[in-house]
């Protein structure tokens, strides 16, 4: 956390034009990982242009570094949003990403445009559908994801209390049951924003604009 | 004619800007579970 804060207040790391989340996973399954680095961009163009302005870049390099001695790499997705729901807010810092692989993505749009319009009144978080369009394998079994559902919420007890609630929904089972021949979901993971650098681009503008 | 040329010309400058979606990049760490908080 130090190294990617002393990163970002370098020369290199002040030109970065979009956002940054750097994660606590809370809960992921079987995967390793522990923490994550999100990039939001406007585009993929724009991700890729950024990763190739870093090479050979000495700020970088050091935060390289540091990273090589406290860390180990495991995975490493690229996606463009599809559709958000609900109200988008940068104070939401915990999320509950599932990963799932659709063969109707817009059977799934569609079921949580129902689902949001029988439930969205009450709904106090924000949903982001996002295309994994780039390393798309999960590793397990040899499985890939097509998409990521990312759900914000201000804190756990938010969360849960929303679930607690959903659990007890009709819209909920139709959304489940509309989805059960086009989607295989691949677990959800609990991850909260332990830093967030949004000053060149936050989420309210990174899904609204 | 010339209207459904011009239409056509916006559409696609239109379609092509909206083609770019806000994108992300996920990198997965692990680290030693003692250091996960610091």
């Amino acid at each position: 956390m130090t190294a990617i804060d002393k990163f970002m207040k370098s020369p290199k790391g002040k030109s970065y034009q979009g956002g940054l989340h750097v994660n606590t996973i809370l809960a992921n399954g079987v995967s390793p990982a522990t923490i994550s680095f999100v990039l939001l961009m406007p585009s993929l163009a724009a991700i890729a242009e950024w990763e190739k302005s870093l090479v050979g870049d000495p700020d970088i390099a050091a935060f390289w570094q540091t990273l090589e001695e406290n860390a180990t790499p495991t995975t490493e997705f690229m996606g463009s949003l599809v559709k958000s729901w609900g109200d988008a807010s940068n104070s939401d810092r915990i999320w509950m990403v599932t990963n799932l692989r659709t063969t109707d993505p817009m059977a799934v749009v569609t079921a949580q445009d129902k689902l949001m319009a029988a439930t969205g009144d009450k709904f106090p978080g924000q949903i982001g559908l996002h295309g994994l369009q780039i390393g798309t394998r999960t590793g397990a079994n040899n499985d890939y994801s097509t998409h990521m559902m990312a759900v914000g919420y201000e804190s756990v007890a938010e969360m849960e209390d929303w679930m607690t609630y959903m659990n007890t929904q009709p819209a909920w089972a139709e959304f489940l049951g509309s989805l059960r021949g086009s989607v295989v979901w691949q677990g959800t993971s609990l991850v909260e924003n332990t830093l967030v650098y949004d000053a060149a681009l936050d989420l309210e503008t990174f899904l609204n604009d | 004619m010339k209207k459904s040329i011009f239409g056509l010309i916006a559409f696609l400058i239109f379609s092509t800007q909206a083609l770019a979606a806000p994108s992300i990049k996920i990198y997965g760490l692990q680290q030693p579970l003692l250091s996960k908080h610091l």
